[in-house]
């Protein structure tokens, strides 16, 4: 399967390296795009799951970094997705400034949060690290409820672009859906760049990258600097959506439900963080349906509907890491390499 | 008038709890050439290197390398120096392809920032372009071209001692250091190894430190041999010398009463 004989090395390379490898993968991306373009005619009421999908994949692209490339676990992402949500309130509320300067600005502050919460990753591994962010994701939920007075809720005002004032889900959903393809190729492409080869030699042999000329505490402070960048795009876009943010909306469970959504999507793909998003609120959203229906029929079912969201995310957990780690992104390839097979499969 | 040589080691002392690893060893590495550390099992070898390359912190004693003194410099710094090394017990990146592992060798070549990796068209793709080329030039030059989407963790030992070698010439570095690079390998594989060294040594005129149990192999390969025995450096000299020191033949047979040596 030499590349070598083929002439122009050059376009090989360029072909061997790119995203989108092959045909197939192209078109099913162009017609993902264009549906998603064209949502708004298809979507109905339920635009608000696409905006919530779209503002967690954003954050859960930046987890996908840190933990699926660079090994470092982290259970404070909402605590990163908060401080995100709340500079940009202060930004937009108290400084009065318009909604394209503070999401960057906010996202930079919350940048520089997580450079500072990734340097003792150094020194804190494995498990260690876990209980380091939760204590992060703690103390900034507790932080936040003083400065807001104890009360913990803020009120943001509504995105204005250049006179232009968002008013409907609908007008929002296509804010949403630029930053969420800008994050998702910039996450991509920064994966296959000299940056994501650093972040996975951290993240399989630590010792080794070192001898490669690896700064290993960079790099991690990176990693998580990226995350938490990522989670603060997050954070202020959702702020901006509800118009309205508490704290509860940052929990620790939040930051469980990041990690729920890159381990089902897929920790290294480039589409894991995407999948994981949608799974997770669609089946919310599907148990938040169902659950007066099956109530009237089976009214014992109401013990445990209100965990439900739980116990299923809690199963489908174990049952990918049991049968497919590679989570959905890898499904769906494997499905893939089935349909090209259909329907001679030999 | 002797070349100025590439790495200087004085006087290196290195202590473990209890245990004296490494007791005074002084050695000179010159430019061009392959010198070879022997021993038995404990005898210390692996812990230089570590000192070396960093990882170890010598209690006493100076490493002086391209006519700066590094001896509290910190790993990556000396890898951006120019010193790469290899593992006894192989080191890759399990869940990277072979094409990757290599790759990473390039990563302190490579100069895009943040912004153009994410980007990634224009100056950061050129730049990957570029550092693919040598990294294919590797490829063949190990004769590993079969093996190249593979995951390392699923090919056999030998090719994955050969993805090492590589990923360390990926770096261009200034000078070798290979520790046990033909251990476990069959024959045909340690005679390809020899050849990969020799003709590094002959065409990139890279200096290169070798510890190796074979001896036929030291012997065939190196110019210059030291024999370190529980951490002290016993003898220095040519293959010949080294061959016919009693020092040595003892250090070696006293080991193999204790069903050490290889
Ligand atoms: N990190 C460490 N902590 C404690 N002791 C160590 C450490 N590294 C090496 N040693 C000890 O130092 C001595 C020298 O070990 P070293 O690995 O350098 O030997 P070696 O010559 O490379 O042996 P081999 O031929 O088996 O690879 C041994 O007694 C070893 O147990
Ligand atoms: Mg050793």
């Amino acid at each position: 399967m030499s590349l070598r004989p083929s002439g122009d090395f050059k376009t090989t390379y360029v072909q061997d390296m790119a995203i989108l490898d092959t045909r197939f993968y192209r078109i099913g991306f162009g017609v993902l795009l264009a549906g998603l373009v064209l949502a708004p005619l298809w979507a109905g009421r339920y635009i608000f799951l696409l905006n919530t999908i779209g503002i967690y994949a954003v954050g859960a692209c930046g987890l996908a970094l840190l933990t699926g490339f660079t090994g470092q676990i982290s259970l404070g992402h909402a605590a990163f997705m908060a401080i995100g949500a709340y500079s940009s309130a202060f930004l937009s509320q108290a400084l009065r400034l318009p909604f394209v300067v503070a999401l960057p600005v906010a996202s930079f502050i919350t940048f520089l949060f997580g450079i500072v919460v990734g340097l003792p990753s150094l020194r804190i591994k494995g498990l260690y690290l876990a209980i380091a962010t939760l204590a992060f994701q703690f103390l900034t939920e507790y932080a936040l409820i003083h400065a807001t007075g104890g009360i913990g809720a803020t009120t943001v005002p509504p995105v204005s672009v250049g006179g232009w004032t968002v008013r409907t889900d609908r007008q929002f959903y296509y804010v949403v859906l630029v930053l969420w393809v800008a994050a998702g190729v910039f996450a991509a492409n920064l994966v296959r760049s000299r940056i994501g080869l650093a972040f996975m030699a951290v993240r399989d042999r630590d010792y080794a990258a070192q001898v490669l000329g690896i700064h290993l505490l960079y790099y991690k402070a990176l990693a998580f600097g990226i995350a938490a960048f990522y989670a603060g795009v997050a954070g202020s876009l959702w702020a901006h959506y509800n118009r309205l943010i508490t704290t509860e909306q940052f929990n620790v469970g939040a930051s469980i439900d990041y990690v729920a959504m890159i381990v089902i999507g897929g920790l290294t793909s480039a589409w894991g963080p995407h999948l994981g998003s949608a799974f997770v609120w669609i089946l919310s959203q599907g148990l938040r349906i169902i659950a007066p229906t099956v109530l009237t029929v089976f009214p014992a079912f109401g013990k445990i509907a209100t965990p439900l969201r739980e116990i299923v995310f809690g199963v489908t957990l174990i049952a990918l890491l049991i049968w497919e780690p590679g989570g959905l992104a890898m499904l769906l390839r494997k499905l893939k390499r089935k349909l090209d097979l259909w329907p001679f499969a030999y | 008038m002797t070349p100025e040589p590439v790495l200087c080691v004085e006087d290196l002392h290195l202590r473990f709890h209890g245990i004296q690893a490494i007791a005074g060893v002084e050695f000179v590495l010159a430019p061009r050439e392959i010198l070879g550390i022997i021993g038995p099992n404990g005898a210390g070898k692996t812990s230089v290197l570590n000192c070396i390359n960093g990882f170890y912190r010598p209690q006493r004693g100076r490493i002086v390398f391209g006519g700066g003194d590094i001896t509290h410099l910190a790993p990556h710094r000396r890898a951006a120096l120019g010193i790469a090394r290899t593992f006894q017990n192989i080191a890759l990146y399990p869940g990277m392809s072979v094409l990757n592992n290599i790759m990473t060798g390039r990563i302190i070549r490579m100069r895009s920032g943040l912004l153009a990796c994410g980007l990634y068209a224009g100056p950061a793709q050129r730049e990957h372009v570029t550092h693919r080329g040598v990294v294919e030039e590797i490829i063949d030059f190990l004769e590993i071209e079969e093996a190249r989407r593979h995951l390392v963790a699923d090919l056999p030992y030998g090719i994955q001692k050969k993805v090492e070698l590589g990923r360390a010439l990926a770096m261009d570095p200034q000078v070798l250091i290979l520790d046990e690079p033909m251990a476990g390998m069959s024959a045909d594989e340690k005679s390809d190894m020899a050849r990969y060294i020799l003709e590094l040594k002959e065409v990139r005129s890279l200096p290169m430190i070798l510890i190796e149990h074979d001896m036929g192999v030291v012997m065939d390969l190196c110019d210059r041999l030291i024999v370190m025995d529980y951490g002290k450096k016993i003898a220095e000299g040519s293959p010949d010398q080294i061959q016919r020191n009693p020092d040595v033949i003892r250090a070696y047979i006293g080991h193999a009463d204790e069903g050490t040596a290889h």
